[in-house]
């Protein structure tokens, strides 16, 4: 099951990556004159489970939107794969559209808000990618949606409306979708904070399995409990910086930032 | 009995009329949706140098009389060499004047589609064109087709001003039946009701088609 994950849509395109898989080195975006990320470097492993915490409007989104070009910051560059991306060009308008589909199709994201597309069914949301960015046939398109959907626990709703679904079911078909793709990176931005809270657990559950399958993953989350338990290093981002990165467990237990202390003091005991 | 006779002498040109004017609304709306599609993507594009005409088109068409604008494109055009048939003419004319107003229901159809499905299309790898045509057209049309069959129904009844440029529809052939005939009053109230069957029938249709594509 891991396999269909992981491997390139086009085989032997992508050699194997001997450095780390994503790299993000000097990033800094603003939006007019409000800069939201500050020279930011981060690395992660092909297999790699990272959780992004920290304060509301300390650019965890822009961090996980700059690495699918969703915002393109004014300088930075970007590894990925077998490409570099120099962020400086894309803002000059130097990238051709074509490079943003082969970056995206690599890249799953799933939002905090679903983002279903409303007319299409459930079977509609997860072959439109395959289908007409991939090119895949239906058939083909049709029996990878039900496979993921199975994966996912939602056969049976293979042709409802997304309109239909519980909020915890939209979520589950919007990363079905994002497998659909079959990706190299899944991207999570708060997916379960628009959740009723007893649909929390059947998403973090899901994401849990596909961190097991060897899915790298770059989780926005203030679920502390997935950050511990289920990632493997946590990065704490304060005032557009990673103010410090470490394994899970030390991060949660021994945070050595005083940031990173008072920011797990607020939302480990007074929520 | 004179109204049956001049019902009976006037009921097929009547009807011949309003065939006419009904199908100058067809043509015109075909014409103002595509004009009203590219202009509302112009607005709104980001790009100054498709805004601006995108821009003044709307606001020359939305600020000018109707009747003035079928003048200008009739009797206005030849002088600088453009010469069209009255029928052609209506068209454009009526198509032109349309098209403002159906770009600025499409562009607020544009506005209504909350950002996250741009951003979940793109994020999967669409391209501009491939993500308008697949994810964000098909849900604005179903946002805007109560306003569009509003203009639908006024481009139709539009036609009426076609008149003035010698163009045979309803309104026209209507007042040379009662010259003719000297009844205004029956002729006046059959066109009305031939108005009437024309509108019902695109707005039927456009609750038909509502109900067709419904999202659920
Ligand atoms: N498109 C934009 N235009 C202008 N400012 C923006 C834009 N997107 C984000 N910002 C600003 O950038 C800052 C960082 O935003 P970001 O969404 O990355 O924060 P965040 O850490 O994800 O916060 P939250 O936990 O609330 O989601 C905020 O101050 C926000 O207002
Ligand atoms: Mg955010």
């Amino acid at each position: 099951m891991q396999e269909i994950y992981l491997t390139s849509e086009r085989q032997g395109q992508i050699a194997d990556p001997v450095m780390a898989f994503l790299e993000l080195t000097d990033v800094s975006k603003a939006f007019g004159d409000r800069t939201v990320l500050r020279n930011v470097s981060l690395a992660v492993e092909k297999g790699e489970v990272v959780s992004v915490i920290g304060a509301s409007g300390s650019g965890k989104s822009t961090l996980l939107r700059c690495i699918n070009l969703l915002e393109v910051p004014q300088s930075g560059r970007l590894r990925f794969l077998d490409r570099t991306i120099d962020y400086a060009e894309v803002t000059r308008g130097r990238m051709r559209q074509a490079s943003y589909a082969v970056l995206r199709q690599r890249i799953g994201m799933v939002f905090q808000s679903f983002n279903l597309w409303p007319h299409m069914t459930v079977r509609g949301n997860v072959t439109e990618g395959p289908v007409q960015v991939l090119g895949l046939d239906r058939t083909e398109a049709d029996a990878r949606a039900e496979a993921i959907l199975a994966k996912v626990g939602l056969s049976e709703k293979i042709d409802a409306w997304p309109g239909t679904l519980s909020g915890g079911q939209q979520q589950r078909v919007a990363i079905a979708r994002a497998l659909a793709m079959r990706p190299a990176l899944m991207l999570f931005d708060e997916v379960t904070s628009a959740l009723d809270p007893e649909m929390v657990g059947e998403v973090l559950d899901l994401m849990k399995q596909l961190a097991d399958e060897g899915m790298t993953m770059l989780v926005v989350t203030h679920e502390m409990g997935f950050a511990r338990h289920v990632s493997d290093r946590i990065a704490f981002v304060h005032e557009g910086r990673i103010a410090e990165i470490g394994p899970a467990e030390q991060m949660m237990a021994a945070p050595r930032n005083p940031e990173t202390r008072r920011f797990l003091d607020r939302v480990l005991h007074h929520t | 009995m004179d109204l049956v006779r001049s019902v009976t002498d006037y009921l097929p040109g009547m009807l011949r009329a309003g065939v006419l004017a009904f199908q100058i609304t067809l043509l015109a709306i075909l014409l103002s949706w595509v004009l009203g599609l590219a202009t509302a993507l112009m607005k709104t594009s980001g790009n100054a140098l498709l805004a601006a005409p995108a821009g003044f088109y709307v606001w020359f068409i939305r600020g000018t009389p109707s009747l003035i604008q079928i003048f200008i494109i009739y009797f206005g055009l030849p002088q600088i060499g453009i010469r069209m048939s009255p029928f052609v003419a209506g068209v454009v004319a009526l198509g032109l004047c349309s098209g403002a107003y159906v770009a600025e229901v499409v562009r607020a159809g544009l506005m209504a589609i909350p950002k996250g499905q741009w951003e979940s299309a793109r994020a999967i790898g669409m391209a501009p064109a491939l993500l308008m045509r697949r994810i964000i057209l098909p849900q604005v049309v179903r946002i805007i087709v109560p306003p569009l069959t509003n203009e639908a129904i006024n481009t139709l009844k539009n036609t009426s001003l076609l008149s003035a440029i010698t163009v045979m529809e309803l309104t026209l052939y209507t007042q040379m039946a009662i010259a003719a005939t000297f009844r205004p009053f029956d002729f006046y109230i059959m066109a009305a009701l031939l108005y009437l069957v024309m509108t019902t029938l695109l707005s039927r249709f456009a609750t038909w088609f509502e109900r067709r594509f419904q999202i659920h």
